[in-house]
């Protein structure tokens, strides 16, 4: 291993990548544009409930319009002039939901009340609701029996994070994948070019040649994760643990576009393996914030990134709890690296 | 004169298939040795062993004196080697490569500007390699093979595809490079390139040497040299006629020619090294 030489073959990596267009367009302009999704993300979270409420009845019962009097905490309620007009409303997302009273809510024996709800209404929402409007008919009416007066489903207040903080989690992550493409390109390009030949007939080694090419898809995927994690205020909390795990990413990528490069006949199939798994890696960033995440996407390397990122950067997890997700995204980075390097060895001989 | 390298019961197979057959030469310091046979003779595998790319399966080479399965970066720290097919970095300008590989090389004083002005590319350094014509891209891997000063420089067909202005100067390149003491070893399909340049040929087929000496001597040893003469016959038509040389009876047969005939024209006629590969072969170098 000759240090001069790998400098060497980093900086031309380097000049070269950056004068792939492609590449700019994803890692420049996407990295602008991922910064800027992020700082125009509510930095708060909306806990009200907006709905919608019409009643068929003249007078609107007492408890109801106690409700669009702003006498629930956390519900907004708005009143509409016509059912249709309500159902209208809930269909064009103007309402997380919304409840139509009959006529006879006041006089009825079993008054029929309609909730309306969008295909997108968590469960957790339009059944809390439900229950909701109960009570309060019952509280009016004295005819519908309350079973509960409990919260069913996920305490949705409760667990909310605002979307720049999720952002906060998942754009590193994106950016770390991305450098997939680039990897992989680059590499199926020296043995497309058969550049790789040239550089292994100078003083240059095979062992030059990777490590040239591990640190320059480690220190691209770390270096623009770092910063970009620093950028929208990743490192505040846990920073030890978030810089660790932005490396064994970057790690996991390397060896994944080694793999990539490896198996890439030309330029266009290496395109489309890194393609095709950026996308299969994409997914966890995508479902791990979701409560009741799929235990499937547990088997995809990139969901530790985005889980621990999650952990540690939203809720200050420290080692004790986070230390086997680490442990197994190192264990992945071993795997994933010593593939990608019996691969491509297999490949230059 | 050292031997700069030595190759001594050299081969190497592909599954069933012998490439390579122990095969033995040397190639003295500052020779100019040219490898000259058909697609698929062996050459290229010969190459790759020789530059340490590949370990011979059985016999050795040295290059230098240095083993090529031991001493590989060492043995490349010390060859410039140009291949048949272009392999720059074609993102990147001709003097950026060039200023890469005297850094992979670690070369002193390198002037990466008079090395493209050697091979006419002055005025073109800093455009991208992807914007070269094919002669220029040639020209330019010639340069690379240049970049460390060598003292072995392989060329495979450096005048491949080259006008013959370029060609005449890559040839001219390696006549100046065997000067400065550099040992050159050529392949080319070009026989008379070959002719031209090099100090000895070997001549490659089916992965054996079947030949190796000086031009002069392959062609006489393997070639009939011939006088051509055209005489003016009785009515004026002209006739050829061909004094076969190097035979007990050439001196008489050349006196009556002259004698006899009304000689017209006269010239001698010397075999081609191509012919000679034929001779020996049984078939050409295209082959």
């Amino acid at each position: 291993m000759n240090a001069r030489i790998i400098s060497a073959l980093v900086i031309k990596d380097i000049v070269l990548i950056f004068r792939n267009k492609l590449f700019l367009l994803i890692t420049v302009f996407g990295s602008i544009a991922y910064i800027a999704i992020y700082f125009v993300m509510p930095t708060t979270v909306d806990e009200s409930l907006k709905i919608g409420l019409y009643s068929s009845s003249p007078v609107v019962p007492p408890v109801f319009q106690n409700l669009i009097d702003g006498g629930q905490e956390g519900v907004d309620v708005d009143k509409l002039d016509s059912d249709q007009a309500l159902r209208d409303a809930v269909d064009e997302g103007t309402y997380i939901a919304g409840i139509a009273l009959p006529a006879d809510i006041l006089t009825g024996d079993n008054p029929q009340i309609n909730l309306y709800s969008r295909s997108d209404t968590p469960t957790e929402v339009s059944d809390s609701l439900a229950f909701m409007v109960s009570e309060l008919a019952y509280v009016q009416s004295g005819q519908l029996p309350v079973t509960s007066q409990s919260v069913l489903g996920t305490d949705l207040i409760g667990k909310q994070i605002p979307m720049q903080d999720q952002m906060r989690t998942i754009l590193p992550s994106i950016l770390i994948i991305v450098q997939l493409f680039a990897l992989a390109t680059l590499i199926s390009e020296e043995f497309e070019g058969r550049t790789v030949r040239a550089v292994l007939v100078s003083p240059a080694n095979i062992v030059d040649f990777f490590m040239a090419k591990g640190v320059f898809g480690v220190g691209m995927a770390f270096g623009q994760g770092l910063i970009i994690t620093a950028i929208i205020g990743g490192l505040a909390t846990q920073a030890g643990i978030v810089i660790l795990t932005l490396l064994l990413a970057s790690l996991v990528i390397t060896g994944i576009g080694f793999l990539c490069g490896a198996f890439s006949k030309d330029n266009m199939s290496a395109v489309s393996w890194s393609f095709v798994v950026m996308m299969l890696l994409l997914m966890p960033a995508m479902t791990a914030l979701t409560p009741g995440v799929s235990n499937w996407v547990k088997i995809i390397p990139s969901y530790y990134f985005v889980d621990t990122l999650h952990r540690a950067m939203n809720f200050g997890m420290g080692w004790s709890d986070l230390w086997p997700s680490l442990l197994i995204m190192a264990a992945f980075a071993a795997a994933f690296t010593s593939l990608g390097v019996l691969a491509l060895r297999k490949k230059v001989r | 004169m050292t031997d700069a390298i030595v190759a001594e019961n050299l081969t190497y197979w592909y599954g069933d298939l012998v490439a390579v057959d122990h095969i033995d030469f040397n190639v003295a310091s500052g020779e100019i040795f040219g490898f000259l046979g058909p697609n698929g003779a062996g050459k290229s595998t010969t190459v790759k062993m020789l530059t340490a790319q590949m370990k011979p399966k059985d016999g050795t080479a040295t290059i230098l004196g240095m083993d090529v399965t031991t001493k590989v970066r060492q043995i490349q720290s010390q060859i410039g080697v140009c291949f048949e097919l272009p392999n720059m970095y074609e993102q990147m300008s001709a003097i950026e490569n060039l200023k890469l590989f005297a850094r992979l090389f670690n070369t002193k004083d390198f002037d990466g500007y008079d090395l493209l002005k050697r091979v006419d590319l002055a005025g073109r350094e800093n455009e991208r390699v992807e914007n070269y014509s094919k002669g220029m891209r040639q020209r330019l891997m010639v340069a690379r093979a240049l970049v460390s000063k060598p003292k072995i420089l392989f060329l495979d067909e450096p005048t491949s595809g080259l006008d013959p202005s370029s060609a005449d100067g890559i040839r001219d390149i390696i006549r100046k490079e065997s000067q400065r003491g550099a040992t050159v070893f050529l392949t080319t399909h070009d026989m008379m390139e070959a002719d031209e340049l090099c100090d000895r040929v070997a001549f490659m087929d089916e992965g054996k040497l079947v030949a190796l000496d000086t031009p002069h001597n392959l062609k006489l040893k393997y070639g009939r040299r011939a006088l051509k003469a055209q005489v003016a016959g009785r009515g004026g038509e002209l006739e050829e006629r061909e004094v076969v040389m190097d035979r007990p009876d050439t001196p008489k047969a050349v006196e009556e020619l002259f004698s006899s005939e009304n000689v017209v024209t006269v010239h001698s006629e010397e075999a081609t090294l191509g012919a000679i590969f034929m001779q020996i072969t049984g078939r050409g170098l295209s082959g």
